[in-house]
């Protein structure tokens, strides 16, 4: 799953509408939307409230591993002309003196630059980037649940300092992220392909079901066949649909040594 | 292609640093006060940040020169490592970096002259004796030379230190800055040479076999000391074929007379870091294989490794006899 923060629900409406969200009516706490793929919390405005959002959101899903999150926003910034987007490379929290470094391991659709999150709106332009309000929060606890790689930040520029702050109607708030949605998408698209990849390569291996179906084995046994099989299957991937391998094993114990039995049968070639 | 390259703020304006950055264009500059605060963080991927990594340029304060792991090196008591250089551009599946490390960014450290006065320093408590000196052991030596130009700077010390020896170990078929300078006695450039198949599977993103052992010729031609290190052994069942292939194949292309040293050393990783790897890369065959661990490392079954290590090493005798040849087994 990638799970999607936004401050604003005027912000969130063209994804609720692009990704085809249904509002998950359980959950009170916050205005929470999801499909198959995609979580999105609208979290209000601030790092506190991006914090506790983000928090609420990995709980409420039963913190699974390898998540995917992406902040989306917008920001200040001291010259990106309005409706720019840009993704944060370097998120600096102006009253914790915290800094973080978004890892971007993709080629990103949009110019990348760093960020201040600041607790309140500031229309000083002081820092040669983008100011906001939510990121550090969102940041600091969603690197928590996951690896950094999978965490990113996505502002688009709402006033700099030609067209300083003003207050933006719910209207302009969603056109602006309306025109991003490509940059959007192709990060919700990156972010989740990213999130795939890693949880495939730590899927329970062929017949590890079934092996728990018929012995009762401890934690460290599972380790341990778990372990079995992926090399099993890394050097011979047929071995694995032989059904024969599980007949009259009666234990852990038995079934971990016809394993490496079978294993060290193994021709060991490099193609 | 690198595309973002953090700065610690101390060395912004270091002449490494402004010489590195005018080989790129169109690249993020991303400031920072350590480069341990990307380098060094918790929860990072090294599998993924592998497709797309950073350049770090920061300063080493300290362990500049270390002592070499006992058997890690050619000969003499006096061997030493030196890595300017953290990861590297290539990608081998049996490589202990990617166990060692969290990230997969390349740091760079860019205050060259505090290698050369250690090394120095190091030379003096060794007045009447020869140092060896191994460069390319947290990285690979020549692999991003034409960007950090550290291999100009590096000979330029040990041209003056004739009993000072400097080793790159290098996959890297970068050498046009060797061959535009003098070649030194007290210098060897060790290539790693793998089969072909090992090449193709484990070696990502490495040179092939052949322009490797193009390098080597225009190295050994142009009076450069050249080295061969096959290492690491990786067992298959078919490896006397393998290897066999490559013994022949590097020794019809390579004046075996004019080599300046050859090593073979079995795959070994300390357990912790291999753990890693595994957990990293828990689809790749060769962490499958006949693996075992002992007094803290993971190697193939000791009766393997001994089988391979004389197998290999009897052949490169027969092929090189004149050539100096040891076996690394640490």
């Amino acid at each position: 799953m990638l799970t999607i923060v936004m401050a604003l629900h005027c912000e969130a409406s063209p994804l609720i509408s692009k990704y085809k969200l249904k509002k998950v009516t359980e959950v009170h706490h916050y205005q929470y939307y999801q499909n198959n793929k995609i979580n999105l919390v609208i979290s209000g405005v601030g790092k506190a409230a991006s914090a506790s959002a983000t928090g609420y959101s990995h709980a409420i899903n039963g913190s699974p591993p390898h998540t995917a999150w992406l902040n989306i926003g917008m920001a200040g910034h001291t010259d990106f002309d309005i409706g720019c987007g840009f993704l944060a490379n370097k998120i600096h929290d102006r009253s914790t003196q915290q800094t973080w470094f978004p890892s971007i391991v993709f080629e990103p659709p949009c110019i990348t630059d760093k960020l201040l999150t600041v607790d309140r709106p500031d229309s000083k332009y002081q820092l040669n980037g983008g100011v906001d309000m939510e990121a550090s929060g969102f940041y600091a606890t969603a690197s928590r649940f996951t690896t950094n790689e999978l965490v990113q930040c996505y502002k688009v520029v709402s006033d700099n300092q030609r067209s300083p702050m003003k207050k933006i109607s719910t209207k302009e708030a969603t056109d602006l992220i309306q025109k991003k949605l490509d940059d959007i998408n192709f990060l919700v698209e990156q972010l989740l392909n990213a999130r795939h990849a890693l949880s495939a390569l730590y899927e329970s291996p062929i017949m590890f079901d079934e092996i728990c179906d018929r012995i009762k084995l401890s934690h460290t046994e599972q380790l341990q066949v778990k372990d079995r099989l992926r090399k099993l299957y890394l050097l011979n991937p047929n071995a694995l649909t032989n059904k024969a391998i599980l007949e009259n094993q009666s234990s852990a114990r038995k079934l971990l040594s016809t394993l490496d039995h079978i294993i060290a049968r193994q021709e060991i070639s490099f193609p | 292609m690198i595309s973002t390259i953090y700065i610690e703020n101390e060395i912004c304006d270091h002449p490494v640093t402004r010489k590195v950055l005018s080989r790129f264009t169109n690249v993020n500059i991303i400031e920072c006060d350590r480069y341990t605060e990307i380098f060094n963080r918790k929860a990072q991927n090294f599998r993924l940040q592998k497709k797309n990594p950073s350049l770090i340029l920061a300063k080493k304060h300290s362990g500049f020169v270390l002592e070499a792991p006992d058997d890690y090196g050619i000969e003499g008591d006096n061997n030493y490592y030196f890595s300017h250089m953290l990861n590297c551009i290539y990608d081998c599946r049996y490589c202990f970096l990617q166990g060692m490390y969290r990230s997969a960014h390349y740091v760079l450290f860019v205050n060259y002259d505090n290698f050369t006065e250690e090394i120095g320093n190091k030379l003096k408590s060794h007045p009447d004796e020869e140092a060896w000196f191994y460069s390319g052991y947290d990285c690979d030596s020549l692999a991003l030379d034409p960007v950090t130009g550290f291999a100009d700077f590096i000979l330029s010390f040990f041209r003056s230190q004739p009993k000072a020896h400097l080793e790159f170990r290098t996959k890297s078929t970068q050498i046009r800055s060797l061959l535009k300078s003098d070649p030194i006695d007290n210098c060897a450039i060790a290539f790693s040479l793998s089969p072909e198949n090992i090449t193709q599977v484990l070696e990502s993103k490495t040179p092939s076999l052949f322009n490797r052992l193009d390098a080597m010729k225009k190295l050994q031609q142009a009076g450069w000391n050249v080295g061969i290190r096959f290492e690491p052994l990786i067992y298959m069942d078919d490896y006397k074929t393998h290897y066999s292939q490559l013994f022949s194949t590097v020794f019809d292309q390579l004046d075996a007379d004019q080599l300046h040293s050859i090593s073979v050393g079995s795959f070994r990783v300390p357990k912790g870091y291999f753990k890693n790897m595994v957990k990293l890369y828990p689809d790749e065959k060769l962490f499958a294989g006949p693996l075992e661990e002992s007094d803290g490392m993971i190697a193939y079954r000791l009766e393997l490794q001994e089988e391979m290590l004389t197998w290999c090493s009897q052949q490169i005798t027969d092929q090189a006899p004149s050539c100096h040849h040891y076996q690394c087994r640490n």
